[in-house]
């Protein structure tokens, strides 16, 4: 009844106006939609299937992917060993809690190829920290544990900001409950927060690995880029692209199936999850 | 063992101040409209804030003494307590709710599982032990909150609201459950309520609060007669 009452009394400047308002959402909108779309249409109108599988199989392509595959999974695990403990001591307030927030959450706004940089003057042979680990025997820089790190160093801020949120989203009563009921800090965390949290330290973790799979800037400062050390599937790309562009639509078209799938997932998956508490 | 509370605590708009004994077996009902201090004065009890000064302790044992600097954690007072909107454990079954206490005390999980089992029993929540706590409706989830706060068998129970929000309907039968579930462990009750049938079904003993202040305390008839407060009066008028 009212907004019937309202549309009536609306002037007939003011429709055209809430017409035009519409319709350039809309078309913005679609303008949008059709940037992204075309980008990812061009890409896959290119890969012609069976040339697909046959680059695939080229052995620059099998070695980059078996290397991604490794490094980012090595990455994911190190994220979460140790970005859990850390998501949970900044839910904690304490004096410097925000300037070490802000350290730890940097890298995502931080220049990839800038993070390579900082990642080479700690851990490379000259470096802060790598000059005493060389005296003692390690290198890291240019390794594929160099790969490693700098998609830990860039993609763990996405998991630990979820973590953070999804511990603090956390009924207080739920937690207090459990210390009532007997049970120490840590037992509460493990059986009563990690539990509660999880769906979305799965979906913090899922992006956090789909930007490791993605690194490029810091890998190939840090990491450098030698076919089967240290050239992933991002930096093979970019090789691949200078000669043979083939191979380059094929190991492209396999990244974005991989992170359409990985991000389908993930909303299925949160909201699975989400319906059901 | 009687609970001896008698504690002030900080709150934003007031400082809360607080006394009473509470024998074993009996129950001390804590009235007064919402944010008077209610719930603040159980938290203080269970340990979940720090009172800002004062004294508690239940029996020889001393949870809280400013003077002393002492403040026993909360997983070391003997407490069971039950909050408003049941605060369960919803990725658990309504059985592994019940256990969490006794398992969180290291008991095996045989033993916590039996005892668990009991206490379902004890509020007649038996057959909801398999259900997953996020899918239990709020008088199921209030029916389960009790037997996991029983459970760890507690020498002080500190209910918080147990039957607000609950439908008219059932409330009854949860009315039932409570009065089971407080006969079964024979503790120092304290039981905090805003509804006057609440209050003297489970208790002969009322403490009113107004604005972090005790107003009146004594039994219904002596509130009934002789109220301090307008609020006093409004509240035990209507039996």
């Amino acid at each position: 009844m009212d907004s019937h009452r309202s549309a009536d009394l609306k002037t007939r400047g003011a429709r055209i106006r809430d017409d035009l308002l519409g319709w350039v959402t809309i078309a913005l909108a679609a303008a949008f939609i059709g940037f992204v779309g075309v980008s990812i249409a061009a890409l896959l109108l290119r890969a012609i299937p069976a040339t697909l599988l046959a680059e695939l199989e080229r052995p620059v392509v099998t070695q980059a992917l078996l290397l991604s595959a490794e490094t980012t999974l090595a990455a994911a695990a190190l994220i979460v060993i140790f970005g859990t403990p850390l998501a949970a001591v900044l839910t904690l307030r304490f004096p410097g809690q925000s300037l070490i927030e802000t350290l730890v959450t940097l890298p995502v706004v931080l220049p990839p190829v800038v993070a390579g940089m900082a990642l080479l003057l700690a851990f490379g042979r000259a470096g802060l920290l790598g000059r005493s680990l060389h005296a003692a025997g390690i290198d890291i820089a240019f390794t594929s544990i160099a790969v490693v790190l700098a998609q830990v160093f860039v993609a763990a801020p996405l998991y630990v900001s979820a973590a953070k949120s999804a511990f603090e989203r956390i009924d207080r009563d739920v937690v207090d409950a459990a210390a009532t009921l007997r049970a120490s800090p840590a037992y509460a965390f493990v059986r009563v927060v990690l539990p509660s949290a999880l769906p979305a330290l799965w979906a913090g973790l899922g992006l956090a690995w789909a930007r490791a799979l993605g690194e490029f800037g810091a890998t190939i400062t840090f990491a450098g880029n030698l076919p089967g050390v240290t050239q992933t599937m991002p930096l093979a790309v970019y090789v691949e692209g200078q000669e043979d562009l083939n191979a380059a639509i094929a190991v492209s078209v396999l990244l974005l199936l991989v992170s359409f799938v990985v991000l389908l997932a993930l909303r299925r998956f949160a909201g699975a999850r989400a319906s059901s508490t | 063992m009687s609970l001896h509370a008698d504690f002030t605590a900080r709150r934003d708009e007031f400082v809360l101040s607080f006394s009473a004994l509470v024998a074993p077996g009996e129950t001390l009902a804590i009235v007064g409209e919402s944010g008077a201090g209610k719930t603040t004065t159980l938290r203080s009890i269970a340990g979940l804030l720090a009172p800002q000064g004062g004294r508690i302790a239940f029996g020889e044992t001393v949870w809280f003494d400013a003077a002393a600097r002492r403040n026993l954690a909360a997983p070391a007072r003997d407490v069971g307590m039950v909050f408003q909107r049941g605060a369960l454990f919803a990725h658990m079954s309504a059985l592994e709710n019940a256990a969490f206490g006794l398992r969180a005390m290291g008991r095996p999980a045989r033993e916590a599982l039996e005892r668990a089992a009991a206490a379902l029993a004890t509020v007649e929540a038996t057959h909801l032990r398999s259900k997953r706590a996020s899918d239990l409706s709020g008088g199921e989830s209030q029916r389960v909150a009790l037997a996991r706060a029983i459970a760890v068998r507690p020498r002080v129970l500190l209910l918080d609201e147990p039957l607000t929000g609950l439908d008219a309907r059932i409330r009854e039968p949860i009315r039932e459950a409570l009065h089971r579930a407080i006969q079964a462990t024979s503790a120092a009750t304290i039981l905090v309520t805003h509804e006057l049938k609440e209050a003297t079904h489970f208790s002969r003993r009322f403490i009113v609060l107004e604005a972090g202040r005790i107003v009146q305390s004594g039994d219904v008839e002596t509130l009934r007669k002789r109220p301090a407060t307008p609020y006093v009066a409004a509240f035990f008028r209507a039996t």
